[in-house]
């Protein structure tokens, strides 16, 4: 094998190197910091963790959120997300420590509300917050857990209308967003922990029993539903002679049913559809149906609310699976499977692929390949640097070999994902703005990978698998950070003018091959910059290549952009009548054609060289962040997806982006000074 | 070009439009243009920042952000458009040195005029509408998105018996209009894109307001979407017969009546309302159907079953939905929308139409078959040369 290596640098002159490799660890460890669930653990010594297979047989039950039927620990997954700001929560049970993923507290806050009710479930960024509604806080970030807030939980939701009735969601300041964030936060998790009331609270009918004997009976609310018609008559004969009044005996049934039914008729859509029909049902509308018997079979629902109460009954049971025998646990992890069947059966019978890809949505959170796959490039990433230290040590070696192999694995299980999600939706891979990023990422790895394949018989010290890490880690890391900050499921159905595989497969895979190709562009510039900044090409030819791929890798986003660009007008006058509207994204993706077309006019006048190259390279990053994100910011025209926030991030970036072309320019500046002669 | 040629002004005029530098200026000026276009729309909307910016009545303007205005005169883009048109024409394709290193160039230039082309045709021909109906309506007429007319209809025996258009092409750019089958002539004194006609009882009004028969015209603020402006005009009623006198009226769009006036006893309604254009045939609506996500206000699905209704009686039935219009005698209906937006089930449902009459279509299509052989050609070439380049260079074993 060939192992030619650049000169290495002599130890005087790699302190540079050194600062800047540590200073990048640095950044790196803040960076995933940021994605670790918060440490402070709550003491809850009379927590009872729930056991595993109950966990396992409960994550499939399906639901239907946000316009498509999931897991339940999907759902679970983003609730939990949405309210804490994480997917875990720690906790000290007895001085050990606990981790309660979303799919146990989702079971805690259905069926213990009285335990989920001292889970810290809510994250509040702003102490001022609690302190306006009377509150002492610990820090001016932490978790609270409902029992914190419920004595001030009315005043939260007065202030929130308040807020709300003023100005609208999108013209409130910081501090009023967040409170209004929090009281939606904290009606949702009442929602929740209500919705089984009808289960879990029973009616109390005096009775007589069979020797004539009044007696205090308890009921369950199916029994009650069954004699509805009786009810029904029941309430004509009296108020024939009592106009508008009830039976006292009735009363206080009826209250209890529509409070049940109210209780229930949000969150969660628990009961597939019957035929003919696409809309899952909540427990309440099921149970409100039955009360006022509103169509002709509302005797065969009482057997949906029979199920769902035996559903109650079991997990109820194995929430505490050590107090039970072994045939209660069976039977009940039976009936749960046979929830599950029944309702994977009727989703059949509206599409034959439902249940299936439920199940591979249950595979694909499980396996969660994108937070592996940023994983293992962080970990390649540390290893190429510790490489580029000592390239030619056997040391050095190994680590380029590590680094090949996790880098490859990583691409590889970054693409499953991809296809999974995919195969989930019965799509092509990107419908929405989450969409976009590890697909970017992804091709922009692999494109890193192929100049990789080409030259590495002229470099071989693996520079652009350093590079793919580095590209890999940033665009993952970027994906965490963007599911994480919007809170919300990304596989959401389409709309209806983006409802075409073909518009989607074309249009939006060249336009996104174009962002990967221009942000790799952008990637080799940096690269060609650090290399001057510390000098590490003593030979030039490095620095020679990399101009010529960047100059490559510019056509090659050109091709892309300008393909995209004219597909996109393409399906807006098949879909709105006009080819351009110059709206926001449309504007985006014309100014990366032209930025390209300058580097690429302006380089074959020779009015730029390789630095001008590599610094407008630099911009066209920019160019590209602001097409892809910043559009999205500005709120308005046909491709604004109502995502505001983050915009800070995106400053940051300019920023940095700005520090690097003035640093271009200097070092720029610096090499083409006339030396000074040195003296005979 | 011969030497002399090239020496002479119009040889340096001709080298430096046809230059690169000349390119390099064009293109970072649009690439200006269309970023602050983007900004600017945040507080103008898109139709005053499209007027401002991409129209060819303005040559000149300043640009505007963060709603303070920045003293740097810019080119309208219309107009540098106009320029990046020539410069490619007589240096990408004429000037260029013709060979099969080029071809891919030059392939590709012909592609971007020919989408350049058909720009400026949709700028100049387009005509856009849209037609609202009900299942079981039909109709034959566009109503315009923007274009307001002043409809003059003649009554005679209690019907309209003729109607007189002036188009709102020409309302807003002239404003006498000589009406030779009609016993008077109109003077449009005041345009206002949005203003409503309002009574005097019930609103005060500036000093400099005029005032016709207790009403003046007050503007609004314009809202973001201009298809929702309510356009006003003062016109003076001029009868032929000098021995009449003249009339001064509001038309507004927001008058629930037409004005009425008798001129050499004749009588004569007057409008203002959304410009209609006929169709070449009828559509009827005979089928709704809109289908949202479950549990969520996002739309899935909406779409139309009509018939087209030729003038010789066929009736063709088709269906139209969204990304799938119907194109048909060169007018292509979009599924647009549909309302009311609170329509429930039960209740009755409109379809609306967008209606595009534009020549050039399909000329963006062509362009992008012309410019992507073109480029791939180029690069294909260029990525052959450079890895062959590359393989011969690379380093011997040892």
């Amino acid at each position: 094998m060939n192992v030619k290596t650049s000169t290495p640098a002599s130890t005087s002159k790699k302190w540079p190197i050194y600062i800047g490799l540590i200073s990048f660890l640095i950044v790196l460890s803040m960076m995933a910091r940021t994605l670790m669930p918060p440490k402070t653990y709550r003491i809850l010594d009379n927590y009872k963790p729930w056991s595993e297979e109950v966990i396992e047989t409960v994550k499939v039950i399906p639901l239907q959120d946000g316009g498509r039927i999931k897991p339940l620990e999907v759902y679970a997954n983003y609730t939990l997300l949405k309210l804490y700001g994480a997917q875990t929560i720690k906790i000290q049970k007895n001085g050990e420590n606990i981790k309660i993923n979303a799919t146990q507290w989702l079971l805690d806050v259905l069926f213990r509300p009285e335990i989920a009710d001292d889970i810290p479930s809510f994250r509040v960024d702003n102490g001022e917050l609690l302190e306006s509604l009377g509150l002492e806080i610990k820090k001016q970030r932490d978790r609270y857990s409902y029992n914190e807030i419920k004595d001030v939980q009315n005043k939260l939701f007065e202030l929130s209308r308040v807020y709300l009735d003023n100005q609208g969601d999108e013209k409130l300041p910081l501090l009023e967003k967040q409170t209004v964030a929090l009281a939606r936060s904290v009606e949702s998790f009442i929602i929740l922990k209500n919705y089984f009331n009808f289960a879990r609270q029973k009616f109390d009918l005096v009775i007589p029993d069979a020797n004539g004997e009044e007696k205090l009976q308890q009921f369950s609310l199916s029994s009650i539903l069954t004699s509805m018609p009786q009810i029904h008559q029941t309430i004509i004969d009296y108020s024939a002679e009592n106009p508008n009044q009830l039976p006292q005996h009735i009363e206080p049934l009826l209250n209890q049913i529509t409070q049940n039914a109210n209780e229930s008729k949000f969150e969660l859509m628990l009961f597939a559809p019957e035929k003919g029909s696409k809309e899952w049902l909540p427990a309440g509308e099921v149970i409100w149906s039955i009360a006022q018997l509103q169509d002709e079979n509302w005797s065969d629902k009482i057997i949906q609310v029979v199920a769902a109460e035996q559903l109650y009954e079991s997990i109820v049971n194995l929430s505490d699976i050590d107090a039970i025998t072994p045939e209660v646990k069976n039977a009940s992890l039976k009936l749960i499977k046979d929830w599950n069947e029944q309702q994977y059966k009727l989703m059949n019978e509206v599409s034959a692929t439902q249940a299936e890809r439920l199940l591979l949505e249950h595979t694909f959170t499980e396996q969660n390949f994108t937070y592996l796959s940023l994983v293992l490039f962080i970990i390649a990433f540390v290893f190429t640097i510790f490489s580029w230290l000592q390239p030619a040590s056997l040391a050095g070696r190994l680590l380029r070999y590590a680094q090949t192999i996790l880098v490859t694995i990583a691409i590889i299980i970054a693409t499953i994902a991809i296809v999974q999600r995919c195969l989930i939706m019965e799509r092509p891979p990107v419908g929405n703005l989450y969409d976009t990023i590890p697909f970017i990422t992804v091709c922009a790895v692999l494109f890193c990978l192929l100049l990789e394949v080409l030259f590495k018989k002229m470099k071989p010290n693996s520079y652009f698998y350093g590079l793919s890490a580095l590209i890999g880690l940033l665009g993952l890391f970027l994906a965490r950070k963007y599911e994480f900050y919007t809170a919300q499921d990304p596989m959401d159905p389409l709309i209806a003018v983006l409802r075409s595989n073909y518009w989607l497969s074309t249009h939006v895979i060249t336009i996104t091959l174009g962002y990967s190709a221009g942000l790799l562009t952008s990637a080799l510039s940096h690269g060609f910059i650090t290399l001057k900044l510390f000098k590490l090409d003593q030979d030039k030819s490095l620095e020679r290549l990399l101009t010529r791929m960047v100059y490559g890798c510019c056509c090659f986003t050109l091709l892309l952009s300008l393909i995209g660009t004219v597909l996109g007008g393409i399906w807006a006058n098949d879909s709105w009548g006009r080819f351009w509207g110059w709206d926001p994204k449309e504007n985006g993706a014309l100014m990366i054609v032209l930025w390209s077309l300058i580097m690429l006019h302006a380089r074959l006048g020779g009015y730029i060289k390789a630095w001008g190259l590599h610094i407008l390279s630099v911009i066209g990053g920019c160019v590209i962040a602001f097409s892809w994100w910043h559009v999205n910011f500005l709120g308005i025209g046909l491709h604004s997806y109502g995502f505001t926030d983050g915009e800070q991030t995106l400053w940051y970036f300019y920023a940095v982006e700005l520090v690097v072309v003035i640093l271009a320019i200097f070092l720029m500046w610096l090499e083409k000074r006339p030396k000074k002669p040195i003296a005979a | 070009m011969n030497k002399t040629l090239a020496r002479s002004w119009g040889g340096k005029i001709f080298n430096y439009l046809t230059s690169l530098s000349f390119a390099l200026v064009i293109l970072s000026l649009l690439f200006l243009l269309t970023w602050l276009s983007t900004l600017e729309q945040v507080e103008q909307g898109l139709f005053e920042v499209s007027k401002k910016y991409f129209s060819k009545d303005t040559v000149f303007f300043f640009p505007e952000l963060d709603g303070k205005t920045l003293y740097i005169p810019l080119p309208n883009a219309y107009w540098v458009c106009v320029l990046l048109f020539i410069n490619q024409l007589l240096g990408g394709i004429i000037k260029i040195r013709k060979g099969w290193k080029n071809i891919g160039v030059i392939i590709s230039h012909s592609g971007i005029l020919v989408l350049m082309i058909g720009a400026f045709i949709t700028a100049e021909f387009e005509k856009r509408g849209n037609l609202l109906l009900y299942e079981g309506e039909s109709s034959s007429l566009a109503s315009s998105y923007f274009d307001y007319s002043i409809e003059i209809s003649e009554i005679k025996d209690n019907q309209i018996s003729e109607i007189h258009v002036i188009s709102g092409k020409n309302l807003r750019k002239h404003d006498k209009f000589n009406l030779p089958n009609l016993p008077f002539d109109l003077v449009r004194n005041d345009y206002r894109e949005n203003a409503l006609a309002v009574s005097t009882k019930f609103t005060a009004r500036e000093k400099s307001a005029k005032v016709i028969d207790d009403f003046f015209l007050k503007d609004y603020k314009k809202p973001d979407a201009a298809e929702q402006w309510l356009a006003s005009v003062e016109v003076e009623l001029i009868p032929k017969d000098s021995t009449q006198s003249k009339d001064n009226f509001f038309l507004a769009a927001n008058n629930f009546a037409p004005k009425t006036v008798k001129v050499a006893d004749r009588v004569f309604t007057l409008s203002l309302q959304k410009e209609y254009w006929p169709l070449p045939y009828e559509i009827e609506l005979t089928e709704f159907y809109h289908e949202f996500h479950p549990g969520t206000p996002r739309p899935k699905v909406f779409e139309s079953q009509i018939n087209r209704i030729h003038s010789n009686g066929s009736k063709i039935p088709v269906k139209i939905e969204m990304n799938k219009p119907m194109r048909h005698e060169g007018i292509t209906f979009f599924q647009a929308s549909w309302g009311p937006p609170e329509g429930a089930p039960d209740r009755e449902l409109y379809s609306v139409f967008e209606i595009v009459h534009n020549p050039a279509d399909q000329w963006p299509k062509y362009s992008l078959y012309i410019t992507s052989l073109g480029l791939l050609i180029h690069f294909i070439m260029k990525l052959s040369l450079f890895l062959k380049s590359a393989f011969a260079n690379k380093p011997k074993k040892s």
